[in-house]
């Protein structure tokens, strides 16, 4: 490599006069053998970007029947493949891939006649899974206030000053120096509430007895007994309602200070099985964030939860096993209630006792993670029993625990076969809470969720329109599936969309007052369906400059399921910005070579399709003082190496081509069926997927019945032994 | 957000309820000597940014970030300037490789560059110097970022792996992070030790019930179950350890936040104050002993971060967005007559303004016979040798502090190609872990680096 012998070359001039270290290449271990499984990872990582996830071929020739000898196949692995960093894969592995690719990239081994089920797995419970399981399992009141106005965080700095208690008092509580504590965190004291649209007036009451205006804010009106009342005036700003990073309509925002979801490399969902994982810092704020319920609850609210005034003697077993049934989703086992009646015998008094089987069930991992482990049937497999079942359809339709009918259906065996999970399937669906889940899949899949925080160089562009430009994509969404067709070419290919005053400014439309989202039609044909929306073209844009790398990519990635490996090294540089140049021109030029062009062809003439929208989405004629050129092409649509053009003048276009193939209605059921089971895809589930595709197809794109039908497919309720 | 509450009324500092220093748990950080009479750090502290140096460039110009010796005396490069006298503080170390697999990437650098792994296929350093050296402690492991999940930024773009290729995202609030840190240590709490603390009979709990899960799966969904006993028994440790009294480097723990609005943790005009404030809290908890293995991650690899945003900065330009990886690919060479170069050159030394502040916090802090610097190893490091060729060769990699006499600086050390294995095996060493070899190839210390 040429930059590394400059290198040592150079270090030899530097070292001249020392004693040289004697050279020698870095130790190379021989690489192991792979198992089955970790071979069959490995060709994800490795291969599959070119030569496609089932060796069908892509960018590189197709692998399925090949005739080739163990041995030689192997060594053109060992010393090729990929052909970007042979080093990648060498001795073991490359012998372990070669048997793979031999005998498992065949017509016979992939014709699915049997259907490997997806492994078992303990699923820890994300952020929004976590904040609105609570909230239901204590019944707490999310807020008076429409779903649709952000709950206010007030916030008392002590400074220093022993309290022992804080409460917020004031016009929306009736005054009641008693009903709204403050929880200390960390230094400070807060408190979180959804208030009603109005203008309010309150004091913070210090001690139980000490009156005070909030320092906090600084905005007053005299209180009648010659000192003051803060004011806080509460207008609902609808476009500031969604798209927070825990979503749900929970006011407490018991999630607030968890740690952030990590994510699976190639994986796009807040979701994942294998990427969540709980470390002191989880379980830190898990406790607090209990507790912080607890305390929201309150006495009443605890008395009431437990509903048995015999004190805990008479009441723990039967609490235990109540709550319990509902914070583990199955009845807990005789040692189980003992267990948590134990720990409440251990409290100072009956709340305390009860508080503790509440806390402790809300650190236990029964709770915390979503079994899929399922049971063992003799013949290797599990199958999920009818609790897992009915967790399964709760989180993954209406992303919390089961409702009491849910759990009953499990107990009375009404889940035990397929029409009883889609009876449930569609009861859930139709719940509104389903709404939540969708958005959040919408959001993920479109990977808008950052668009708030984005930087800008548009000076409209704020995290206020931020959150416009997701809630008018969430509410589309919904909006396409639960009142409009249905359909999924409809996400694609509608003419209209739903904006607010300052959206509408951004499209260059006229009389849409006001913060709320209102139904519009494109009436100038420029765009169209989600392709058309601000927040995707804003997550695909720099601050500066729009990227129709990015915008090729989301379009590849994210609607067609097609994967590109990374850039090769030294790939070079992106274009320099060239002053006369459009962007357009720029990555024209950078991609005319043959070298980059076997990858970019596929990716920027996409882009380029969008060039005529900057940044923020906004439309624009000229980039850089040039005129945008209209149109670009979409090559290989179904599968790469295809060896077909799509030529388009517009993003209506665009999107027609992409709503009319195979590859986007396939790949939008397969992104719905990892959103649903946390996880990719393996290899062996592909034989699971399919026939969800395929019904997905042949049904026309139903969204919902996709949906009802990712839970009473065959394989939905067995697994395997996880690697 | 239509509330007037949150954008107003921003308190300065964070500071521990009471305040006092006795209020504040002390792990024992005591001196220690090996056995066999060695001196060993009390901490370590990774120091990241992203997007690499300018090293050798395409054309085949020689390093821009390297320092040299001369008269017996480091010469700092221009892009190192910022560090000035603290160069004495310093071992600057030319010429590791990570190796060449994903070599000319980005993500295939970070994964490597603290687990010796390629692909992230294993523990990183500091996670495995939390799980040793700073078991005992009340938090073994801080990982703080500054705008580090911007863009829900995940995956490969962190630098510190729970086990193979698997990260967690730091946390990037310095508010969050403070309290977390000290909210237990404060004296305000209303239990009595003699009290019933419900947490920690849950915790038993809790414990009997992961021990009975993990027993009924295997593999990956087993070692799930391991890190979560790993969790239960730090938070119980935390509950349960009689604290002694806090070591003197402890005196006035707070934290100032002017400029932090946690509602802006991703605007970049804020990023000046969150990198300080995360230093400070990082700082702070070490010297009050509450943990000795710290990573600092600014941004990451290939974000939107637009460092001509940054004010008060020598890039910045309020009319001009210049990204950090956009500016890594200057081009060919080491072109002054581009703005893309010097832009990425401006940055370079804005890292290195940033790691500068970082010693002076420590050198600040008397500790012993010495400062906290003195008996601290702090490393600074990237993805990414040079930024526009992605080579993975001649790595920046600054190795600052005494390690408690471990470590003798204010030299350049010439590490002529060898593997950066052999730096982590060198770091786990100073900090008193005589592993025989760690990751992939660092299977001998970094010769000439300790002792």
């Amino acid at each position: 490599m040429r930059t590394s012998t400059l290198f040592l070359s150079l270090l030899l001039l530097a070292g001249c006069g020392e004693e040289l270290a004697p050279l020698r290449p870095a130790p190379r271990e021989r690489q192991p053998a792979l198992s089955a499984d970790e071979a069959a990872a490995r060709y994800g990582e490795l291969c599959a970007s070119c030569h496609g996830a089932i060796g069908e071929g892509g960018l590189g020739p197709p692998l399925s029947d090949l005739a080739m000898e163990h041995g030689a196949l192997t060594e053109v692995i060992d010393l090729r493949m990929p052909e970007n960093d042979p080093d990648q894969c060498r001795d073991g592995c490359a012998e372990s891939l070669a048997t793979f690719v031999l005998t498992r990239l065949t017509s016979e081994a992939l014709a699915c006649e049997a259907v490997p089920p997806a492994p078992r797995r303990l699923r820890l419970l994300n952020r929004r899974e976590y904040a609105a399981s609570v909230v239901d399992l204590l019944g707490l009141d999310a807020g008076a206030a429409p779903a649709t106005c952000e709950p206010t965080t007030f916030t008392y700095d002590p400074a220093g000053r022993a309290l022992s208690s804080v409460h917020v008092a004031g016009t929306f509580n009736g005054w009641d120096a008693a009903a709204w504590p403050m929880t200390r965190s960390g230094i400070v004291w807060t408190l979180t509430r959804a208030l009603p649209v109005g203008v309010h007036e309150y004091k913070l009451v210090l001690n139980g007895g000490e009156w005070i205006p909030d320092p906090a804010n600084p905005d007053r009106a005299d209180d009648g007994f010659g000192g003051s009342n803060s004011r806080l005036e509460i207008t609902c700003d609808a476009s500031a309602s969604s798209g927070g990073s825990t979503g749900g309509g929970d006011a407490l925002d018991l999630a607030r200070d968890l740690p952030l979801e990590a994510r699976a490399e190639g994986y796009v969902f807040d979701n994942s099985a294998e990427a969540l994982q709980i470390t002191s810092v989880h379980l830190d704020e898990l406790l607090r964030a209990g507790e912080r319920a607890l305390a929201a609850l309150g006495d009443a609210g605890l008395d009431a939860l437990v509903g048995c005034t015999g004190g805990r003697g008479a009441c723990a077993e039967g609490f235990a096993r109540g709550f319990g049934r509902r914070a583990f989703r199955r009845p807990l086992t005789d040692a189980e209630a003992m267990r948590y009646q134990t720990l409440a015998a251990e409290a100072p008094d009956d709340r305390a006792g009860y508080r503790a089987i509440v806390l402790g069930m809300l650190v236990s991992p029964y709770f915390l993670y979503r079994s899929e482990l399922g049971q063992a049937q003799g013949d290797g497999t599990f199958r999920l029993d009818a609790y897992e079942v009915a967790t399964a359809l709760s989180y993954g339709l209406v992303g919390t625990t089961p409702d009491d009918a849910l759990l009953d259906a499990a107990a009375s065996g009404a889940l035990d076969d397929a029409a009883g999970v889609e009876a449930q399937a569609r009861r859930l669906l139709a719940d509104p809470r389903s709404r939540t889940v969708l958005a959040a899949f919408a959001r993920e899949w479109l990977g808008i969720e950052g668009v708030p925080d984005a930087t800008k160089q548009d000076p409209a562009f704020d995290a206020a329109l931020g959150r416009a430009m997701i809630a008018e994509t969430e509410q589309f969404f919904l909006h396409v599936v639960f009142e409009g067709s249905g359909r999924y070419r409809e996400l694609l290919e509608a003419d209209y969309t739903f904006v607010n005053a300052r959206l509408a400014e951004l499209y260059g439309m006229s009389g849409v007052p006001g913060e709320d989202l209102t139904r519009v039609a494109y009436a100038d044909g420029r765009r169209s369906g989600l392709l058309g929306h601000a927040s995707v073209l804003s997550a695909t844009a720099h601050s500066d400059q729009s990227s129709p790398i990015r915008r090729g990519l989301f379009v590849r990635r994210r609607l067609l399921c097609q994967e590109f490996p990374p850039p090769p090294p030294d790939a070079g540089a992106v274009p320099e910005v060239d002053p006369t140049a459009t962007t357009r021109e720029r990555f024209a030029q950078h991609t005319a070579s043959d070298f980059c062009a076997s990858c970019h062809r596929y990716i920027d003439p996409v882009g380029f399709g969008l060039e005529p929208f900057g940044p923020t989405g906004r439309w624009r004629t000229e980039d850089n003082g040039q005129p945008i050129e209209l149109g670009g092409d979409m090559l290989d649509v179904e599968y790469l190496g295809a060896g077909t053009h799509a030529p388009f003048e517009s993003t209506p276009e665009l999107a027609a081509i992409v709503a009319d193939s195979d590859a986007a209605s396939g790949c939008f059921a397969r992104q719905a069926y990892r959103f649903v089971r946390g996880a990719r895809e393996t290899l062996d589930e592909r034989c699971a997927v399919a026939p969800i595709v395929d019904g997905f197809r042949e049904g026309g794109g139903d969204v919902r019945e996709l949906f009802v039908a990712l839970f009473t497919s065959p394989d939905f309720r067995t697994r395997r032994e996880a690697p | 957000m239509t509330s007037k509450l949150r954008s107003l009324g921003r308190r300065r500092f964070l500071w521990t309820l009471g305040g006092a220093a006795a209020a504040v748990p002390f792990a024992g950080l005591a001196s220690r000597v090996l056995g066999d009479g060695s001196a060993t750090a009390r901490r370590v502290l990774f120091y990241y940014f992203p997007d690499g140096v300018p090293g050798v460039s395409q054309d085949g110009e020689g390093s821009l970030w390297n320092p040299w010796e001369e008269g017996g005396a480091v010469r700092l490069s221009e892009a190192l300037e910022p560090l000035g006298d603290l160069a004495r503080e310093c071992v600057f170390v030319r010429g590791l490789q990570m190796g060449s697999a994903d070599e000319g990437s980005h993500p295939g650098g970070a994964k490597k560059l603290l687990t010796g792994m390629d692909g992230g296929r294993g523990e990183s350093l500091d996670r495995t110097l939390a799980r040793t050296a700073g078991a005992s402690d009340p938090h073994p492991h801080l990982y703080l970022g500054v705008m580090a999940n911007q863009d829900g930024a995940s995956g490969d773009k962190h630098i510190s792996y729970l086990g193979p290729e698997h990260t967690v995202p730091p946390e990037d609030d310095p508010i969050r992070a403070f309290g977390r840190l000290f909210r237990d240590a404060t004296p305000s709490a209303p239990t009595p030790s003699a009290a019933w603390d419900p947490r920690r009979s849950i915790l038993d709990v809790s414990r009997q019930e992961v021990e009975a899960l993990r027993g009924s799966i295997g593999g990956r969904q087993r070692s799930k179950l391991e890190l979560h006993l790993d969790a239960i028994r730090e938070v119980e440790a935390r509950l349960t350890t009689d604290l002694p009294p806090a070591p003197s480097t402890c005196d006035d723990p707070r934290v100032a936040t002017d400029g932090v609005d946690p509602d802006r943790l991703y605007d970049p005009s804020t990023f000046p104050a969150l990198l300080r404030a995360q230093t400070d809290v990082m700082v702070t908890a070490m010297a009050c002993g509450l943990t000795r293995v710290g990573v600092l991650q600014c941004s990451h690899h290939t974000s939107e971060l637009i460092m001509s945003r940054l004010p008060g900065s020598e890039m910045y330009d309020a009319g001009f967005d210049m990204r950090s990886h956009q500016a890594s690919h200057y081009g060919a060479s080491h072109d002054r007559g581009n703005r893309l170069f010097t832009d990425y050159l401006k940055q370079r030394r804005y890292w290195v303004q940033g790691f500068r502040y970082l010693l002076e916090q420590l050198a600040a802090r008397p500790e012993g016979d010495g400062t906290m610097l003195d008996h601290s190893l702090v490393v600074l490091c990237s993805e990414v040798s040079d930024g526009n060729t992605h080579s993975h060769h001649d790595m920046p990699f600054v190795v600052a502090g005494r390690a408690g006499g471990a470590l003798s600086t204010g030299r350049v050390l010439d590490a002529w190609d060898r593997p950066h294995g052999e730096l982590l095996l060198s770091i786990a060493h100073a900090m008193g872990q005589r592993f025989d070899s760690y990751g992939q190839a660092g299977s001998q210390p970094l010769p000439g680096l300790l002792g």
